[in-house]
């Protein structure tokens, strides 16, 4: 009885070390790199320069990606994507909140799709 | 009091007693406390009263599945003297630039005060193409009473008459300034008159003539519309702050609603204080999920036709001591952009995503969403009729448009659309019921069942599965099919405060609340059925209208 025990929790153990290795082992988490935090930080952007330095991170409005993103500038820069121009359009003009469709840490999702069928791809 | 309250109609009575308002909440909580005995200690009791009251306040949020608790209408946070940036003063101050602020702001100013709006979008918002008042010089007064009759009817007789009444007298004198007053701004808006109408002006036998206001056709809408109304206002002095969300309201220890507090586009708060009154404007609160669960669980697996209707008018109104409607509130489900608006009530084979038939076909479109609430169908469901569709369905209700009209609803039917938007359009033709179920989303073996069984019934000449009239049995069997998937999603909901004839807001106690009014989705006593009813097209904005133009004379008047 003891032993049969004693050799679950050896196999527990086991199983557990070798899950923490294998994670351990690899530098990032692949699925997290494609996100658009990673972009930001491969530009060098760090965490304080959009959620501040309070100890709470503070969730990021639409005015703090303004501070880079022109919003003209970027209205123009996506004036001929088909069928519609995602960054003026008849809902917000060129004043939609970046944060319904682009996610910093997580997938960016396709708000227009809830409704419309636009298709575009959601950097 | 007792003596005003008994004067009081049993509308308002009902609502006093049944809504949710601040005062609903203290009176529980006060026998709450006194049941807990936390009353008798002396030095005690208010704190300790106040404790149990927010208990019970929690408790009395809870709808009758314990789903919803009543987070969805926060206490307003206080914000400092120091927190505000700047303060302007005008006469009157108008919350949301739609179908009824703008209107309101107009009128308001056209009437001598100084008028500021605050809005939360960055440009006025609304949506919708027709809004509808009687003319009354062309109408017997008894076919304006028959309307009333209807539309009380169409809403279980649970409306506030008086302001169907009101809607009534006063609608095409309100449509007619706002579509003279657009046109000033440049809108290309026009008066349909009648066209819409013929149904309606049937029901009673007396004469009624209509002024219909067409913001349309789309993509052209009344938001725009309004964008137009706006300018005609800032030309009349309107002074228009967009991106600027109200917070909350500024009131006096003796309850007056003096201003509002808003935040602007750099986050910072401002306030802009009214001499003569505040008119609430923001439209329904369809994006807010838990007071969708709480006061119209019925729209949990519906879509939305709306952004950032989050409520935010009522939690301001409520905290001022408003009283909400009961729960079971309206709402306005329909989809007029799938396939043509005329064939939405025509009574042909209709199923659900399963390839079932659900219903007697002659329900109509503005209430089918009762047989679509589940996770799974959510509003979905698909209209079939063959290639004899315009012999089959002449005098029906409705009209029947010709394949090449149909085209303009096809979205794999290559060229440009006139008056849609595109990308809602879901109007399919195929030459099997196989390769039609497949375009439309729809099961193709159960299909193909139904339309099998249909045909039975058709070949019977009687529906012995719905009762549907036989004069609208006709069989689906030659080649093309046509098929019209309708996702019917939510539009408005359209219960919310309790107003007296002037638009003021009333407390608990069924008292005027001084210096706050409450107009379009936003007020109550318009509706109180199931469904907000398709028999006068254009009633929600032509009540939005009118109650703006009356709302914003009056306030000015004071
Ligand atoms: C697709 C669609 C089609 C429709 N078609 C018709 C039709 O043909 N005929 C008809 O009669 N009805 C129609 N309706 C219904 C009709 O559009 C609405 O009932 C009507 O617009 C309601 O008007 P409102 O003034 O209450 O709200 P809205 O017109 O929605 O205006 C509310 C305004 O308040 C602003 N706001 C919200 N919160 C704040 C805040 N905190 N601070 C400042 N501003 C704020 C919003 O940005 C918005 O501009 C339709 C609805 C939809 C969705």
């Amino acid at each position: 009885m003891k032993t049969k025990f004693f050799a679950i929790l050896m196999l527990l153990c086991v199983a557990l070390g070798t899950g923490f290795a294998t994670t351990a082992a690899k530098p990032a988490d692949p699925s997290k790199a494609d996100l658009l935090a990673a972009k930001h930080s491969a530009a060098g952007i760090t965490c304080a320069q959009c959620h501040g330095n309070a100890a709470k991170k503070q969730p990021v409005p639409a005015s703090t990606c303004a501070t880079c993103h022109d919003r003209k500038t970027l209205a123009e820069s996506t004036a001929k994507m088909n069928p519609y121009n995602p960054h003026d359009n008849r809902h917000f003009g060129i004043e939609g909140d970046c944060n319904e469709c682009h996610h910093q840490h997580k997938k960016s999702q396709n708000r227009c799709d809830e409704c419309h069928k636009f298709n575009f791809v959601v950097p | 009091m007792e003596n005003e309250k008994k004067e009081l109609d049993q509308y308002t009575r009902n609502v006093l007693e049944q809504g949710v308002s601040r005062r609903n909440f203290l009176r529980n909580s006060a026998f709450g406390a006194v049941g807990a005995g936390l009353l008798s200690v002396p030095g005690m009791a208010s704190t300790a009263a106040k404790a149990g009251a927010d208990k019970k306040e929690e408790a009395f949020g809870k709808s009758s599945d314990g789903a919803a608790t009543l987070p969805f209408l926060p206490r307003p946070k206080p914000i400092a003297e120091k927190e505000i940036t700047a303060t302007h003063t005008f006469d009157v101050v108008v919350i949301g630039a739609g179908a009824a602020g703008v209107p309101a702001a107009l009128a308001a100013a056209e009437s001598g005060a100084r008028v500021a709006v605050i809005q939360k979008a960055p440009f006025a918002l609304s949506q919708g193409n027709t809004g509808s008042g009687i003319d009354l010089a062309h109408s017997e007064k008894a076919g304006v009473e028959a309307l009333v009759a209807k539309i009380c009817e169409d809403s279980s007789h649970r409306c506030n008459p008086a302001l169907i009444r009101q809607w009534a007298y006063n609608s095409g004198e309100a449509v007619s300034w706002v579509i003279d007053r657009a046109k000033q701004g440049g809108s290309p808006v026009i008066d349909q008159g009648n066209q819409q109408h013929g149904d309606v002006m049937e029901l009673s036998g007396y004469k009624l003539n209509w002024v219909t206001s067409f913001f349309g056709p789309k993509p052209y809408t009344t938001g725009d519309g309004m964008r137009h109304l706006a300018i005609t206002a800032e030309k009349a002095g309107v002074q228009f702050f967009y991106n600027t969300p109200a917070e909350q309201l500024v009131q006096s220890k003796s309850g007056e609603v003096q201003g509002v507090i808003a935040k602007d586009r750099d986050g910072k708060f401002v306030r802009f204080l009214a001499k003569k009154g505040v008119i609430l404007a923001t439209g329904d609160y369809q994006n807010n999920k838990p007071m969708c669960d709480y006061f119209v669980p019925d729209v949990k697996n519906f879509g939305r036709k709306q952004m950032g209707k989050t409520g935010d008018g009522f939690v301001m109104a409520y905290w001022a001591g408003g009283v909400i409607e009961p729960i079971g509130h309206t709402k306005m489900l329909h989809d007029f952009d799938g396939g043509p608006a005329p064939m939405c009530d025509m009574p042909f084979l209709s199923v659900t995503r399963d390839g079932k038939r659900f219903v007697n076909e002659t329900v109509a479109m503005s209430v089918t969403n009762n047989y679509l609430r589940d996770a799974k169908n959510a509003g979905h469901y698909a209209q079939i009729f063959d290639a004899d569709y315009m012999t089959q369905a002449q005098g029906w209700p409705g009209k029947a448009i010709p394949p090449e009209g149909l085209k303009n609803y096809m979205p794999d039917v290559e060229g440009p659309k006139k008056g849609v938007f595109p990308s809602l359009t879901n109007t399919h033709v195929a030459n099997t019921l196989e390769e039609l179920a497949g375009k439309l989303e729809v099961d193709p073996v159960q299909l193909a069942a139904t339309v099998k069984r249909y045909n039975e019934l058709v070949a019977l000449g009687k529906d012995d599965d719905f009762g549907k009239p036989a004069k609208y049995l006709k069989p689906v069997v030659k080649a093309p099919f046509y098929g019209i998937h309708r996702t019917v999603r939510v539009s408005a909901i359209c219960s919310g405060m309790l107003v007296n004839e002037n638009h003021q807001a009333l407390d608990g106690e069924g008292k005027a609340i001084r210096g706050l009014y409450v107009i379009g989705n936003l007020g109550g006593g318009f509706y109180g059925g199931v469904d907000y009813p398709l028999t006068v097209y254009g009633l929600s904005l032509g009540r939005c209208y009118t109650f703006g133009y009356l709302a914003g004379r009056h306030v000015a008047k004071l």
